[in-house]
């Protein structure tokens, strides 16, 4: 599968995607918000024919006025894969690349994402897949009022240290 | 505004003078209620204050009387044609009501008498944008500049005006400038820094449109400290030096970005053409053999680069070929890769691929079974799963090359073996599928949702192959399963969450159902959806000059420009477009379709399920939000589709969906296009319609049909001019000669094409349409004298269809005829053997569910 960045094209592409996987989906023009803002972040995988099978939809975390002091981190908003095209690293794949830009392009210390509790099989994928660690739990995250994990994984590893000691 | 200019209405006292400020300023913090008192104070003693009014309005319409506050600025409007304020609030509303073009009308009137108001110029160069009035936007934009060279965004902006309208060079002279006055950037904040870097990016990529390659490639390497967009950097340099032809830091620069990716195709398709490789061509064996050479080196240093094993498969052949497949089948076998048959089906174009990877497969297949390896040199054993496998990848294989008996065969062996595995009943599933057997095909998805009830993808898929099955309310409740809870229905979800695929399949399947007001309704919610992303655009005009996303942002607006070629909109206008010619042929349809004389209990189950939705969306509206805390959808005031084929013309509706499409190539759209032309008695549209379907396929069934309908209608035409019917009966000479004899014409063409049954059916309409119905009898034989081994069953449905209005005695002699051909189509199945069939999967079914719960005990 070819694994590139993502253009305003792929967006439909991406949200069919989604809502074929995942019980979070979004419009388009959430979609457009993310390809608009940070046009690095998101990432697609394609097929033969050029049918989006995988994507992530990345931004950059941008609540640092209301949160002083905080360093620049990325947010992985919605990653998915097909079924259909599961068993070949296409997740790790596209996190990687979103990765790099994010630190490239926007000077990322970390990136974050939120999972619910009780998805033990997304837990899965981003702990031991993609290497991300649970750094808080956030209470009522969603609209049902589930918990979210909030989950890690750290580009800089000198700030990670220096957050931690600053959590301890 | 020079006080003399006041109209005599306009004039306040000192007092209101003071109000009316305090007036706008209410209007701007959003202080409605307060707003309109003082609206009211300044009206009571200057009833007839066309500002006053208008703001009234303005503010009685955000508070959500629309038509009250919309009637308000009217009058507003009416008393003081001059004030920039009236039309500057009516423009507003209008572009709130989504009247694009009217809002710009008013703007520009409140331009007039207001015109270096930058807020309202940037209104309407918003405006201008959104519809793609780029002369006007860039008068405004330079303007803007001239006005406040101090703010960057004027910059920009103007830039993008200029590049829209087409005038390249001087936005790349006003992209200089503005770059020549930022000095220091080193020690910019993050932000500034990140929008000069798009700003540089944005200026590089009007320098490659314009094909100045070396410009670009300098101003990009000037520039290299001042971007934060690695990537887009990198890629632009790798293809500006290939443009230029310096090939050895070509290839370099190619290497650098494999190296951050080396899962991008588009990398090694760039890399190869700075050695003169052509990877989109098809290519000489000099050149297969030194890109292999290539690819065999990336691999040493990417050996996991997937990219790079299956440009291999693409550029090998022979035995260099089965090596490298065996390879690359057995690793992904063993893993249970299950895309792999996809990710290989573009190979089956080569003949000799196709066979090599079948009898490899073959190979596995009874060497797994005999000694649990891939083949008898083998050191390793394999587990099981790869026999799974192997034969997972062969029902697919078979499927592709139409041995569909083997293709279920290796499929049952698998189920066999392992039963809990879904993706074998998803196999299982598309072979029946493809079979025809809709029926069945949708049983074994169904299991295969019954082993996962957690995934959602199973849970879709077995929803689609529903619907597709006619059991459109059972699709409708497993989908809920994922939907949200707080929506009404899995469809409303389906349809607020943008799902093209749910409303078209729904459509699809309520058309054959011939329910054509839930058809239409979905259709239109397919129309209602593009329409709300073209509207998604507005807000970004303003956004992304904001934000200096520029390059994206022309994409998006190019890409919105496209919006109505999409597939999915085409399909559905066409498929509208011949609904609303069936309502128009046939007048009983409405009444049969808002008042159905259905059986009791169905009808009764319809009701009970729309009195639930009601019941859930009342609930919703008394409490103003759903429980998810979004604001509740209006209500569905048709939630039948029953006004949309309510239409008093449904032709004209059909003319207006079709009129903006325009992809020459869609032959199917050229034969509605003519069905609603001819049918309005626009006959010149009618025959521009035959003569696009013309250039595209002159032996055309619909060609052949429809030109001989529009030749007799023009023999009887009396409405057109002697100029028109003239012109027009030249243009039909070119596809029937005037003086061609029909019945010879009718017999050429069949004889042309008698191997063909879909143009034996053209020929059997034409026979009717020249001999009359009476003598239809004769067109039944000849297609009831079709070969059956040349059918399909696509064609064999349309005949079957034209048996059935002509002879319906012999229907059952043809549906015979076909089932014989396509024994798993249900299509072509008699009743009894459909309710046999039914039974048994019903029978099977609960045994299988007894087995489980006697397991579980």
């Amino acid at each position: 599968m070819n694994i590139r960045p993502a253009t305003p094209y792929d967006l439909t592409g991406m949200q069919n995607t989604n809502l074929m996987n995942l019980p979070e989906n979004y419009q388009i023009k959430y979609y457009l918000y993310h390809a608009l803002t940070w046009p690095q972040l998101s990432y697609v995988a394609e097929d033969h024919k050029g049918r989006i099978v995988g994507y992530i939809l990345g931004k950059m975390n941008d609540d640092m006025d209301s949160k002083p002091g905080q360093l620049p981190n990325g947010h992985v908003t919605s990653i998915s894969v097909l079924r259909s095209y599961r068993r070949l690293g296409l997740a790790q794949k596209l996190m990687t690349q979103s990765q790099i830009a994010m630190r490239d392009t926007y000077n990322a210390a970390y990136v974050s994402l939120h999972v619910r509790k009780t998805n033990r099989a997304a837990i899965g994928l981003y702990r031991d897949t993609l290497g991300f660690e649970v750094w808080e739990v956030e209470r009522g995250y969603y609209a049902d009022k589930e918990d979210a994990l909030g989950m890690r994984l750290w580009l800089d590893q000198d700030a990670k240290a220096r957050e931690e000691a600053k959590k301890a | 505004m020079p006080p003399s200019a006041l109209s005599k209405s306009r004039q306040l006292g000192t007092k209101e003078m003071s109000l009316f400020r305090q007036l706008l300023q209410q209007h701007d913090e959003r202080q409605y209620k307060k707003g309109v008192k003082t609206a009211d104070a300044i009206l009571k003693k200057n009833p007839e204050h066309g500002e006053t009014l208008a703001m009234k309005g303005l503010i009685l319409y955000n508070m959500g009387e629309k038509e009250n506050g919309l009637e308000y600025v009217r009058r507003g409007v009416r008393l003081d044609l001059t004030s920039h304020i009236v039309w500057h609030v009516f423009g507003i509303i209008q572009r709130q009501e989504h009247k694009y073009e009217e809002a710009l009308k008013s703007y520009t009137q409140a331009l007039r008498h207001d015109s270096e108001n930058v807020a309202l110029i940037r209104d309407v160069c918003t405006l201008s944008t959104h519809l793609r009035q780029f002369e006007p936007l860039v008068e405004q934009r330079l303007f803007l500049l001239k006005t406040r060279p101090s703010m960057r965004t004027h910059w920009v902006s103007a830039a993008v005006a200029l590049d829209l309208a087409g005038h390249h060079d001087k936005a790349l002279t006003i992209l200089s400038d503005f770059e020549n006055t930022l000095t220091d950037l080193e020690n910019a904040d993050a932000a500034l820094k990140y929008e000069m870097s798009e700003v540089f990016l944005y200026h590089v990529s009007i320098l490659e449109k314009i094909g100045k390659y070396q410009e670009a490639l300098e101003l990009l390497t000037e520039r290299q400290p001042n971007i934060c967009d690695v990537v887009a950097w990198r890629e632009s340099h790798a293809r500006f030096l290939t443009e230029l032809n310096r090939g050895d830091e070509a290839g370099d620069a190619w290497r650098l970005l494999i190296q951050s990716n080396p899962e991008n195709r588009g990398y090694y398709y760039g890399f190869f053409k700075t050695k003169g490789i052509d990877m989109t061509q098809q290519l000489s064996e000099q050149d297969k053999a030194s890109a292999l050479k290539s690819l065999t080196l990336f691999l040493e240093q990417f050996p996991k680069a997937g990219v790079i094993q299956r440009l291999r498969l693409d550029l090998a052949s022979g035995e260099s070929f089965k090596e490298i497949a065996h390879e690359y089948l057995t690793t992904r076998i063993t893993k249970g890769v299950p895309s792999l048959f996809v990710d290989v089906k573009a190979l089956y174009g080569d003949a000799e691929k196709q066979q090599m990877l079948g009898e490899l497969a073959e190979g596995y297949r009874s060497e797994l079974a005999k000694s649990c390896k891939f083949t008898s040199s083998d050191e390793k054993t394999q587990p099981t799963t790869s026999y799974i496998w192997t034969l997972y990848y062969l029902t697919q294989h078979y499927s592709q090359v139409r041995q569909y008996e083997k293709a279920l065969e290796a499929v049952k062996v698998a189920i066999e073996h392992t039963p809990t595995l879904p993706e074998l009943y998803l196999a299982q599933g598309r072979t029946l599928k493809r079979l025809g057997c809709q029926a069945e095909a949708t049983e074994s998805v169904e299991i295969a949702r019954e082993l996962d009830g957690q995934d959602r993808f199973l849970n879709g898929k077995t929803a689609k192959y529903m619907i597709r099955n006619g059991e459109i309310e059972k699709a409708e409740q497993i989908l809920a399963l994922f939907t949200r809870k707080a929506a009404v229905s899995s469809a409303t979800d389906l349809c607020d969450m943008e799902a093209i695929w749910f409303m078209r399949e729904e459509a699809k399947a309520f058309n054959k159902k011939e329910d054509y007001g839930m058809a239409l309704k979905r259709l239109h919610q397919v129309f209602d959806t593009f329409k709300l992303w073209e509207e998604d655009q507005y807000d970004f005009h303003i956004y992304c000059l904001r934000k200096y996303t520029i390059r994206s942002y022309l994409t998006t607006l190019k890409l919105e420009d496209e919006l109505r070629q999409n597939k999915n909109y085409v399909d559905s206008a066409i498929e509208a477009a011949r609904i609303y010619i069936k309502l128009h042929d046939d007048s009983s349809l409405v009444e049969k379709i808002t008042n159905p004389q259905t059986d009791g209990e169905v009808d009764k189950k319809a009701q009970k399920k729309a009195k639930k939705e009601k019941e859930k969306a009342a609930q919703k509206a008394k409490n103003g939000k759903d429980t998810d805390g979004l604001p509740v959808p209006a209500e569905d005031k048709d939630p039948r589709g029953h006004e949309l084929v309510k239409t008093e013309e449904p032709l004209e509706v059909a003319a207006r969906i079709l009129a903006p499409l325009n992809d020459t190539k869609r032959i199917d759209l050229h034969h509605v296009q003519f069905e609603v032309a001819f049918r309005r008695g626009k006959h010149a549209q009618a025959m521009k319609a035959l003569n696009s379907t013309k250039a595209i396929n002159a032996d055309c069934r619909m060609l052949h049909v429809q030109s001989l309908r529009l030749k007799q209608a023009l023999a009887s035409d009396e409405k057109e001019s002697d100029q028109v019917k003239q012109a027009l009966s030249e243009a039909m000479d070119q596809i029937i000669p005037s003086d061609a004899n029909l019945e010879s014409w009718n017999a050429d063409y069949l004889q042309r094409n008698h191997h063909y049954p879909i143009r034996l059916l053209g020929a059997a309409e034409a026979i009717v349409l020249i001999r009359g119905e009476s003598n239809a009898k004769d067109a039944v034989n000849i297609v009831m004298n079709v070969d059956p081994k040349t059918l399909d069953p696509v064609s064999a449905a349309h005949i079957k269809d034209f048996i059935a209005k002509y002879d319906a005695d012999r229907v059952d002699e043809f549906r015979q005829k076909v089932n014989a051909q396509f024994p798993y189509n249900d299509d072509f199945k008699s009743e009894q053997q459909l309710d046999e069939e039914k039974k048994a999967r019903e029978e099977t079914r609960s045994e299988r569910l007894n087995a489980e719960s006697d397991q579980s005990k």
